[in-house]
């Protein structure tokens, strides 16, 4: 079966985990419990009689507290950036995150990922003005952890996604 | 010790392979149990990578492979990773080792422990950093909520009922005041945290607020001029029982290009400040910047070396940070440090580490493979030249920050993290001495320099201590008549050997040390000491000493000055002050305040070195200044330079208009003397009158 790589980036605490724990678990936990490191998860995704199987790497949240690290992206896919729509710095982070890991990776696809569309958005951008941040990426999606929206979608469009 | 000892007591838990010339890995501890979970072995311990259940670990072994090619010592760490493997959760760590001398190992650490540590500091910390996030963003919010409101320009009443709606339960704290300052609107969260009493509403206690944490007048016009607003966190100390940090966001609402309301929005923030300067401390973290402190700055240094990987360190130290601090108070001082290490993290970004490594010190590694060509010098003077931009902050503007910066590069300079440390820091001084905004990188000739100055400050440390240094005297006279009408105290300094140090080496070294000072006070006695013995042999003379730039902004000089005087009953009409034209430039305020103080006991002032600084007319014109002195430089080839004269002249123009005395220094033939006569300088100091002299035969010689 095709295995591919696919990295989870973006600042703390803006659903990471939780993506790829709904996703591979189907479960969500309000509670916070920042990640250490790397954590790696499989889950095959099927379609059309093809199957997939995603090894995702889930990375610790970039701060203060943690440096990027390009060496994770090494044979990915795909990665995707993730923001948190209750936290307008967090787009801004996850801007820099992406030119971070364009500079190393210019040729791997890049999706973007705005999570807790479960709560009120609490940014002061414009439609137009994340639409901009958002054509940087191969698709823009909205998905809550919480509730399951789009987050199998957003797997499984990029476990067949080709140019 | 053996590690199979050290597995079985507990105090590792790890596998070791060992890789052989067919690149083939052995493991060395089989009978490590975790270990099936992610490898194969073969009967013969081998490590089958065909067989490897984790996708990390291959991952990371192309890397090792890197490093096991290489003929350098290194140790690459894949950092800490997590796999479900067979049912089992496994939290690891990888090594990959190069000894240099043709051994490879490969190690994978069990890190359960570590890693549950680690992840107790940063869940702390991160849950911190949220939180924070969340008050800073709820501010935004409501800010450009209420902006939006009170822009509609709508009718009074018809404006506050929805605002006061909209404002009543939020847990903000939220002030509308109108633009005399009188509260349009207010809620209850800002009456509990402004401590609103029916005397004392909320205008009148962020007036109080405002006052004590000393905000400038100038503040609130600066924010409606910019048309900005401010968010920062204050301390406000309101009562020995009311202690409370907030964040503050204050935005001016202009419509129209007039101001019609001011928004306060406050949060307490106490909390996260009570635990943050733990969780921070124990996580490495700088507990003022957020950024890394010197622990982990020198662990950082450490594991790149033991990386052998070449990098680049950079030491910034912010040029006299104390007198920042009295100008602009500690909170300033505070906030300067922060948009400093702000500055400094965006300027270097991922592609660096930063770290605040004293209070005014800061470092930054960067590894060689990212300066994309640039030179390290380069480099450092880019990100000089945004850290020494104007800095804003509530109690004023510091728009005259110097920033030195000493470079050290691993391994081209140093070996270890400790000698890498120390040859920054010798660049570091070097450049400190050199003057503001210097930025050198390590060499041989540096450090060569560093010992001398160390040796020679050692040297004049004792020459101070035990009294070595000497006082002498030289007359300045009146050119007409070649009376003497005062003289210039000048201390000299003869080693043990016998040989003289010049002033020009010894005076510039005080001032880069503390030892200014006790060198300060040396003079003054020594000066108190000299007009008595001239007053002893019936010469009632007045006595100039100089004062240098770093005493001057020290209030403490005054005292010092009056203690002397006073103890040996001296009249202050027998001295005079010289001060250098650099000393306006950093502490006006200072000087002028000491100036004033001096010129009313009787003391006299007088510019030293004139000319040769960026003295500004309008100081001659507001300080009390009685003289000037002409630099030596413009007089020393004055019958021949065209220039010179030009300069002399107008320097004479200027002095004669302010009522100004002039006083040439470094006359040394009649030429420059007749000259000086022509253009109207009355007075003069040379070798052409006199060398300087002890003051015993200063004082043989008048009386002969």
């Amino acid at each position: 079966m095709i295995q591919k790589k696919v990295c989870i980036l973006g600042p703390t605490g803006v659903g990471k985990t939780s993506l790829v724990k709904q996703f591979v678990e189907g479960i969500f936990s309000d509670k916070y419990k920042t990640t250490i490191g790397v954590k790696i998860d499989k889950k095959q995704v099927n379609k059309d009689g093809l199957g997939v199987q995603l090894l995702i790497w889930d990375l610790e949240g970039i701060d203060r507290y943690c440096g990027f690290n390009p060496r994770y992206l090494r044979g990915a896919t795909a990665y995707i950036v993730v923001v948190d729509q209750t936290r307008s710095q967090s787009l801004l982070e996850g801007m820099e995150i992406l030119a971070m890991a364009q500079e190393h990776y210019p040729d791997i696809p890049a999706f973007f990922v705005v999570n807790k569309a479960d709560l009120p958005s609490s940014w002061h951008w414009s439609e137009e003005e994340v639409a901009t941040y958002a054509s940087k990426f191969k698709s823009m999606t909205k998905t809550s952890a919480k509730t399951g929206e789009n987050v199998e979608d957003l797997f499984s469009t990029i476990a067949f996604w080709s140019e | 010790m053996d590690i199979h000892l050290l597995n079985a007591l507990g105090i590792t838990d790890c596998a070791i392979f060992k890789r052989c010339q067919s690149s083939q890995l052995t493991c060395l501890t089989p009978d490590v149990s975790w270990m099936r979970h992610i490898v194969t072995l073969t009967e013969e311990n081998a490590f089958d990578i065909s067989s490897s259940h984790s996708i990390f670990l291959d991952d990371f072994l192309v890397d090792a492979d890197t490093i096991w090619q290489g003929e350098s010592v290194f140790t690459l760490s894949s950092g800490f990773w997590t796999e479900d493997i067979d049912g089992e959760t496994l939290r690891l760590e990888a090594l990959a080792i190069n000894n240099g001398a043709g051994k490879h190992y490969l190690v994978v650490k069990n890190v359960a422990e570590q890693f549950d540590e680690k992840q107790k500091t940063l869940q702390a910390a991160r849950e911190l950093l949220l939180s924070h996030h969340e008050i800073v963003g709820r501010h935004e919010y409501i800010r450009q909520r209420l902006d939006s409101e009170l822009h509609k320009n709508a009718e009074y009443e018809a404006l506050v009922p929805p605002i006061k709606q909209t404002i009543h339960h939020l847990d903000t704290g939220v002030v509308i005041l109108n633009q005399h300052g009188e509260t349009v609107l207010d809620n209850r969260s800002a009456r509990q945290l402004l401590q609103c009493n029916t005397q004392h509403n909320t205008a009148l206690r962020l007036t109080h607020l405002m006052d004590d944490v000393k905000v400038p007048d100038s503040f609130l016009p600066t924010l409606v001029e910019k048309r900005s607003a401010w968010q920062g966190e204050l301390y406000w100390k309101y009562s020995d029982d009311y202690q409370v940090w907030l964040q503050v966001t204050i935005h001016p609402v202009i419509h129209n290009q007039t101001l019609t309301h001011w928004v306060y929005l406050l949060t307490d923030i106490s909390h996260i400040h009570s635990k943050e300067e733990s969780v921070l401390s124990a996580s490495g973290m700088d507990s003022l910047t957020k950024i890394a402190n010197r622990n982990y700055f020198n662990s950082y240094v450490r594991k790149l070396v033991r990386e052998d990987v070449s990098f680049t360190q950079f030491l910034f130290d912010i040029r006299e940070f104390k007198k920042i601090n009295e100008k602009l108070g500690y909170h300033s001082g505070d906030e300067i440090l922060r948009a400093f290490a702000g500055r400094l993290q965006s300027a270097v970004g991922n592609s660096g580490f930063i770290a605040r490594i004293g209070s005014n010190e800061f470092a930054v590694v960067k590894r060689d493979d990212t300066f994309k060509g640039i030179p390290p010098r380069d480099y450092a003077n880019q990100i000089k030249s945004i850290l020494v931009k104007t800095y804003t902050a509530l109690q004023g503007a510091e728009s005259n920050l110097g920033v030195n910066i000493g470079i050290a590069n691993f391994p081209e300079h140093g070996d270890n993290a400790e000698t890498l440390m120390q040859h920054a820091d010798v660049a570091l001084q070097i450049a400190k001495y050199q003057g503001k905004n210097v930025v050198l990188v390590y060499s041989a000739e540096l450090h060569k320099q560093h010992q001398d100055m160390s040796e020679m400050e050692q040297q004049f440390r004792e020459a101070i201590e035990k009294n070595h240094l000497s006082l002498h005297v030289q007359p300045i006279v009146d050119l007409k008549t070649g009376d003497i009408v005062k003289c210039e105290a000048l201390a000299r300094w003869k080693k043990a050997d016998g040989s003289f140090v010049s002033p020009e080496v010894f005076i510039p070294l005080a001032e880069r040390t503390d030892l200014i000072f006790p060198f300060g006070e040396w003079l003054i006695a020594e000066a108190c000491s000299a007009i008595e013995k001239l007053k002893a042999a019936s010469l009632d003379i007045r006595l100039a000493i100089n004062i240098s730039g770093r005493q001057v902004a020290d209030l403490a000089l005054l005292k010092q000055i009056q203690t002397a005087l006073k103890n040996r009953y001296i009249d202050p009409n027998n001295l005079s002050i010289e001060l250098t034209e650099s000393v306006f430039i950093d502490s006006l305020d200072t000087v002028s305040i000491l100036l004033n103080e001096l010129r009313s006991m009787g003391i006299t002032i007088s510019i030293d070195d004139f000319g040769t600084g960026f003295c500004s007319l309008v100081y001659l014109k507001k300080l009390p200044i009685d003289e000037l002195k002409i630099d030596r430089s413009f007089v020393s080839e004055l019958e021949n330079n065209t220039d010179d004269q030009a300069i002399i002249q107008a320097i004479l123009g200027l002095a004669d208009n302010l009522n100004i005395n002039i006083i040439a220094e470094g006359i040394e033939n009649a030429a420059q003397q007749n000259f000086l006569l022509a253009h109207n300088c009355a007075f003069g100091q040379g070798y052409l009158f006199e060398r300087p002299q002890s003051v015993e035969s200063f004082i043989d010689k008048i009386n002969k």
